[in-house]
């Protein structure tokens, strides 16, 4: 990598906002490729994703660092021919009659960090809500939290909604909270479990094979 | 009798947090996802702007008036067994509760809980002395999730007289407790024998199953416990004081809501601190920084008059080990010296989501050391001791003296746990180590359990109907 994407990779691992921001829109004004500008900026949340698991970055910094690559990539996509789609899309949510969204946030940060575009439905996430978001974003991904041993069936409800509506070979799907297990992600037909955020994008990893 | 106190906040301190907390309500507001709730809100002179409901500092006041200020807890046979708030600063603790594992420490191992385990934290806790008030602690695997609130009741209600503190997790669930305690006690109100804890969603929002659960709990009366949450750092403001005006906006906006369910429905101002770690995300309870966050806020909640409640005494450690017990009793003792009247902790591990038999049992003992650090000391003729002291004379002994063998047992608290054994006895009992001796107690207690038989008509009447609800789903629940 040359220096002067090197130097926007730093600028963003280093949380510096406007000289990021800066950079981008020069970059772009001298003509030089988007899609080179991006994987600078990947580069770059790359690096603080390492920190983040080496102990050297907070997950607040990891925030900030997702917010400003958002920012950058808004400012370059009217440059772009495609639309991006970095490794792949994620849509993300805590299943119905749930609302506990601290886990689901990390999956979807560390996601976002390591290079997949994700839509975050929220919480409390019904299978009509997921439906619907398959058929809009044509995602290559579905993930689900549960956080509560009762609604933890309502992934396997969710899972067999999709199959009813025939949505369920178009996307992996991917479950994860604290009462969840890989045996319960086996018999509900889910594609993978996450025992962690970091496991989560790991079995994302390898479902999608980039 | 001086007893060890001590106190955080000043007059002035707790002013400013409460105001800051009305200014919170009244401009920023909170989500409510009920329209039942919404509706009553605004016709009590809240603005509403979609789910966003801004509560005027009247309102509030009003209120704060009108709960309660003391609440009496009655047994299973209806006798008055524990009364909260009105300035009482006692401390009851209960085992944690509706854990998602049961954790064998012996197998340094987690698996699924069933019915049997719940029966397994009734029965022990009826046996220990320091913890006053009960709980089912796990949330059962072996029922089908409708039932998972009727197993958790059924057990607690046929094997204890001891008042509980449980939540159910669905809506029918809360219901099905409300008809379960109808027919053991009758009417409910007049002589509660549960306390029920109720989460806002921080920050500032009631989720529709939380609002309901509080509608119907008001309604009939049920003590319910508001119990905020901020995650510092993740749900909640990273610093104390901006963590604590939250939680305390959100626990005014609870009682706030169940005054206007039900004018005079008790509440008891609640909490359940933690922080998100920020290098690993994981919900921690057991901090320094949750304890100041737990001593706060219940000043302030004693400073308005109401009982409290903390989940504090329990740990985050994933075993019972030194972090257990280090974390344990941090909060076992400022709970006991703040007075905290409610507690919920023992036996709990791994951030509110474990409990082990065999850490109960030790956290019985951790709070019974708590205790006796609460309790003081007696400063009077007899306990100053001045004519032992010269009658022993410079250089002799106080082991045989009366006074000696009359006071050893009523100034100490003896450990049935915790090793202070001889070497002779430390060796012939195999060098145990402090897991290994609660097993012991754990299979002691168990082997002659101490069981409160339910009157044959109510027990049949309880049966009858538990029966008759499972048969619905096919199951039959034996216990
Ligand atoms: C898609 O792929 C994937 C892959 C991996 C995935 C994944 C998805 N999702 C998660 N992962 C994984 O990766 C993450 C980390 O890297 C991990 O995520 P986690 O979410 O596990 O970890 C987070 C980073 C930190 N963990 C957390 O944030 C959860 C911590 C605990 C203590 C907890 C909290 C904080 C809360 N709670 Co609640 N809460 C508990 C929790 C106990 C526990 N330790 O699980 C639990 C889950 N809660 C419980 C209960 C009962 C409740 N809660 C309630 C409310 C709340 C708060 C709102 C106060 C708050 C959540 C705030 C929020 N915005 O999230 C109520 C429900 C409200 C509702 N309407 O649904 C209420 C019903 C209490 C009440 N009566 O009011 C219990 C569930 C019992 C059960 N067996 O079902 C509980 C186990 C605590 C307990 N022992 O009582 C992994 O699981």
């Amino acid at each position: 990598m040359s220096s002067q994407f090197e130097a926007l990779a730093t600028a963003l691992s280093n949380l510096e906002e406007e000289k990021v921001l800066e950079t981008v829109r020069s970059m772009l004004n001298k003509g030089i490729d988007p899609k080179d500008i991006i994987n600078a900026l990947r580069e770059g949340m790359d690096k603080i994703g390492k920190m983040f698991e080496k102990g050297e970055a907070f997950i607040a910094d990891l925030v900030i660092a997702a917010d400003i690559f958002k920012k950058a990539v808004e400012i370059i996509k009217p440059h772009l021919k495609v639309v991006e789609r970095g490794k792949g899309r994620v849509v993300i949510g805590t299943v119905e009659g749930d609302i506990h969204d601290i886990g689901k946030n990390l999956v979807a940060l560390m996601l976002e960090i390591s290079g997949y575009e994700i839509i975050d439905l929220g919480v409390d996430v019904s299978a009509d809500k997921f439906a619907e978001a398959i058929e809009k974003y044509n995602p290559d991904v579905i993930g689900m939290s549960a956080l509560m041993t009762t609604t933890m069936l309502n992934q396997k409800k969710i899972i067999e909604e999709l199959k009813k509506r025939g949505l369920r070979n178009r996307v992996k799907i991917i479950v994860g909270g604290a009462p969840t297990t890989e045996a319960w992600a086996r018999e509900i037909g889910a594609d993978a479990w996450g025992s962690d955020c970091f496991d989560a994008v790991k079995k994302v990893r390898e479902l999608l094979g980039r | 009798m001086p007893k060890p106190k001590f106190s955080l906040l000043s007059v002035d301190d707790i002013k400013l947090i409460h105001e800051k907390a009305l200014y919170v309500l009244e401009n920023v507001g909170v989500l409510v996802d009920h329209e039942e709730v919404i509706e009553m809100l605004k016709n009590a002179g809240c603005t509403v702007n979609g789910k966003i409901v801004k509560i005027p500092r009247d309102l509030v006041e009003w209120s704060l008036k009108v709960v309660p200020k003391e609440i009496t807890i009655y047994d299973r046979d209806g006798k008055p067994y524990v009364t909260i708030g009105g300035g009482v600063d006692e401390s009851y603790f209960r085992p944690g509760s509706a854990a998602l594992y049961l954790y064998d420490p012996i197998k340094d191992e987690k698996r699924l809980p069933t019915t049997r385990d719940n029966v397994n934290v009734i029965l022990l806790v009826n046996s220990l002395n320091n913890i006053k008030l009960t709980c089912p602690s796990f949330v059962p695997r072996d029922v089908p999730n409708e039932l998972i609130e009727v197993a958790r009741e059924y057990v607690t209600l046929k094997y204890t007289n001891k008042p509980l503190e449980t939540s159910g997790f669905s809506e029918e669930g809360v219901r099905n407790i409300i008809r379960m305690l109808k027919i053991v006690v009758g009417d409910v109100s007049k002589k509660p024998m549960q306390v029920f804890p109720a989460c806002p969603s921080p920050p500032l929002k009631w989720s529709h199953l939380i609002a309901q659960n509080i509608i119907d709990l008001a309604k009939e009366k049920l003590p319910v416990t508001v119990l905020p949450m901020p995650q510092m750092g993740g749900t909640g403001p990273a610093t104390i004081a901006g963590s604590l005006v939250q939680h305390h906006a959100e626990a005014l906006s609870g009682i706030v809501i169940a005054q206007l369910v039900n004018r005079g429905a008790p509440v008891v101002y609640g909490g359940s601190q933690c922080l998100i770690e920020p290098l690993y995300g994981t919900a921690n309870v057991a901090t320094p920084e949750t304890m100041l966050l737990y001593i706060a806020y219940v000043e302030i909640a004693k400073y308005l008059g109401l009982p409290t409640e903390g989940y504090i005494g329990l740990s985050d450690s994933r075993r019972v080990d030194v972090q257990a017990g280090a974390e344990t009793l941090m909060g076992a003792i400022i709970a006991a010296l703040k007075g905290i009247n409610i507690c919920a902790g023992p036996g709990m591990l791994e951030f509110e989501s474990v409990v082990s038999l065999e850490k109960l049992v030790i956290d019985d003992e951790i709070v019974g050391l708590a205790y006796r650090l609460a309790r003081g000391f007696d400063i009077n003729d007899e306990t100053l001791a001045v004519d032992v002291i010269a009658s022993v004379k410079p250089g002799g002994t106080f082991l045989g003296q009366r006074h000696t063998a009359k006071w050893v047992r009523r100034e100490y608290f003896l450990t049935k746990i915790f090793d202070r054994m001889d070497e002779s006895r430390f060796i012939s009992r195999d060098k145990p180590t402090i897991i290994k001796l609660a097993r012991e107690r754990v299979e002691e207690i168990l082997k002659k359990p101490v069981i409160y038989e339910l009157p044959k008509d109510i027990e049949r009447d309880l049966d009858k109907w538990v029966q008759e609800i499972c048969g619905r789903y096919g199951v039959v629940l034996k216990v």
